[in-house]
């Protein structure tokens, strides 16, 4: 017996530490399965869930998501006449003067108490209620600006940066033109030219907010256009659109996820900027910049001599923390992204 | 390529983005409906029709747009903006008469930037996740997310209202360099510079962290280079690149931030000129006022270009 099989393990190369049964496990010619094909999505899972594991991002998440909902909640939402939303968390309305009517005690700028618990403005408003309503402007806006901007820049810098030549050239200068311009001077002279607004400000920001985008996108373009699938997919008849939009725009989409999160919290503090130099919103609205505003002149001296820090230190706070928090998230977002590009790297090993 | 061959290539491709600046900032403010003279009419309805044509005629406001381009520019390019209609006096005047102000101030937010965050830059880096670390990261964060406008109220809220240490607004004109007039200065200056101070530090402290981990490092310290020539000769002096790339960028926001912080603390400057003529509705301060800072972030620009290709020759074959 033993004889018998030293003579057939004759000639046989031995291999150690060799796993015969992944080899049958595995298909032929390529290691493509239909799991490995599920890569983007792979990809994009791995950093959510390195994100997840970022405390400090995480945390910022939250206090992003409750200043959300906060202010949606804060008064009933009406659309085209029916109430979408009837809830009110904040005790009064934004536009309610409260020595008129509802309580006769309260004089203008009383201090933080148990029943105005951020004190009364200089209109005799409460603040509170103002400050939380004052969030659906900030936050609305800056997710609307960022989200047209971010989208526009993106086709803008693939087209420049897939095109190449003069057409890249020309679509360059024309990013290069904008960027002389610090932003927030475009948007006021756009508010003072248009006039204050909603609609107005998103305009104000969207105009030409879109040139960082482009700037970054086009960067990236470059990049990945030398990829090997890029020549694939030419050479197998792929019109350019199609070449653009499906394989290369999705491949430049994490630096532009970062770069976009970022600037919510820029147009966020423009949005208050104009509002506090009194070119943004109505005088009387809540938005945050535009309470800053209607309390500067009296934040020297308030009635009676006092300061009423009250006035400007919750509305910047609110401001402060917000953006602040986008800052934060968009830091986890960038280190999420780029560990997932280490982690595709390192993905043989283990 | 040479650095002169670099400086000249680069200086050139100015040209177009300062023409692109000129159509901007013309076309936003003659593309749009109601021009000056609509607006004087409307304030003032006794103008009759053939008044206001002449006033058309002698504003250059009549003829095709490009005509009147060529107009403004020609003008623009001898440096006669116009007058200031309420008061008639010439704006490049204005702009002249504000402009040592605004400088002064953002002169100030940059040194301040730069004293800050170049140290706490290195420090973060040396002792990288420390809690002195870890501090200074959370307070560059708030500083690149603190509004200019609210530190600068918080700033006067503080140290001005409650400490009583510095004087509360500036005065409306005093000379510029006397000592008093510096002590004005601390407060905007600090309030310009922090954003710029705390993207600094972020930066100085990435680059920093990269530049410990080349060879060139080990090599110092192996042949025996105390730690403190290592840090200050070899690395800082690479991690500085990264800044310079940085400095455009500042200098747009620190001209925007002027803007602001110069309403805050009422100071007679560029950037309060600038709203107060949007406010008036002073076009031609506007047009001057808006051609004048694109100019100066291309100029910017240009410069931060060429020392960074000074200080590393691999930028020229870009």
């Amino acid at each position: 017996m033993t004889d018998r099989n030293i003579h057939e393990d004759r000639g046989r190369i031995q291999v150690s530490g060799f796993d015969s049964d992944r080899v049958r496990d595995r298909e032929p010619i390529s290691d493509w399965t239909d799991e490995s094909s599920g890569e983007t999505v792979g990809r994009w899972r791995r950093g959510f869930r390195k994100f997840k594991r970022n405390r400090s991002a995480m945390g910022a998440l939250v206090v992003v998501v409750v200043m959300a909902l906060a202010s949606f909640f804060a008064r009933p939402v009406e659309m085209f006449g029916v109430v979408v939303q009837p809830f009110s968390l904040a005790p009064y309305d934004p536009t309610t003067i409260l020595y008129l009517g509802v309580d006769s005690s309260v004089n203008v700028y009383d201090p933080p108490s148990w029943q105005y618990p951020m004190g009364v403005d200089g209109s005799g408003r409460d603040l509170f209620s103002r400050l939380l309503v004052g969030g659906r402007y900030s936050l609305s806006i800056g997710f609307i600006v960022v989200g047209l901007t971010a989208s526009f820049g993106l086709i803008y810098g693939s087209i420049s940066g897939y095109y190449g030549g003069n057409v890249d050239e020309l679509m360059m200068r024309i990013v290069d033109t904008i960027f002389a311009f610090p932003g927030l001077i475009l948007a006021l002279i756009i508010v003072a030219i248009l006039g204050g607004g909603y609609w107005q400000l998103v305009l104000a920001f969207s105009l030409f907010g879109w040139a960082g985008y482009g700037r970054l996108v086009r960067g990236e373009v470059l990049k990945i256009k030398e990829n090997e699938y890029v020549l694939a997919a030419k050479a197998l008849g792929a019109r350019d659109r199609s070449v653009v939009f499906r394989h290369i725009a999705p491949n430049a989409m994490p630096p532009l996820i970062v770069l976009a999160s970022l600037n919510i919290g820029s147009v966020v503090i423009g949005v208050a900027a104009l509002g506090f130099l009194g070119l943004g919103l109505d005088p009387s609205s809540a938005e945050w910049g535009t309470m800053l505003n209607a309390t500067r002149s009296t934040l020297i001296q308030g009635p009676g001599g006092q300061i009423p820090w009250w006035a400007t230190v919750y509305p910047g706070a609110a401001i402060f923390i917000f953006v602040m928090s986008m800052n934060m998230i968009g830091d986890g977002i960038n280190d999420a992204l780029d560990a997932q590009q280490t982690g595709v790297g390192r993905g043989g090993e283990d | 390529m040479s650095l002169q061959r670099f400086i000249l290539k680069r200086t050139l491709s100015i040209i177009p983005i300062m023409f692109g600046v000129s159509v901007i900032t013309f076309g936003m403010f003659h593309l749009t409906p109601g021009d000056p003279v609509t607006q004087l009419v409307a304030l003032n309805p006794d103008v009759s029709a053939a008044e206001e044509a002449a006033l058309r005629e002698r504003w250059g406001l009549s003829g095709p747009v490009w005509e009147q381009y060529l107009d403004w520019i020609s003008n623009v390019l001898v440096g006669d903006f116009g007058l200031e209609l309420q008061t008639g006096r010439e704006v490049s005047d204005i702009v002249w008469s504000r402009l040592p102000e605004t400088i002064a101030l953002g002169l100030f937010g940059w040194a301040f930037a730069l004293v800050i965050a170049i140290p706490a830059g290195i420090y973060a880096a040396i002792n990288k996740d420390n809690l002195g670390d870890t501090i200074s990261r959370f307070l560059a964060l708030s500083g690149i997310s603190i509004p200019n406008f609210w530190l600068g109220l918080m700033l006067i809220l503080i140290f001005s209202l409650y400490l009583g240490l510095f004087p509360v607004l500036a005065p409306s004109r005093q000379s510029l360099l006397s000592p008093e007039m510096l002590w004005y200065l601390i407060l905007p200056g600090i309030t310009i510079g922090t954003a710029s101070a705390a993207s600094i530090m972020r930066v100085m402290r990435t680059s920093m962290t990269e530049e410990l981990n080349k060879e060139y490092v080990t090599a110092a310290r192996a042949k025996g280079l105390p730690e403190r020539t290592v840090i200050l000769k070899h690395v800082l002096r690479n991690s500085l690149i990264s800044v310079v790339t940085l400095a455009a960028t500042l200098t747009a926001s620190i001209v925007a931030g002027s803007v602001v912080v110069e309403v805050v603390f009422n100071w007679p400057g560029l950037g309060r000129e600038f709203i107060d003529a949007i406010n008036q509705r002073e076009i031609n301060v506007v047009m001057a006022i808006t051609l004048f800072t694109g100019f100066f972030v291309i100029l910017a620009n240009l410069v931060a270009d060429i020392v960074y290709a000074a200080l590393d020759p691999r930028i020229r074959y870009d």
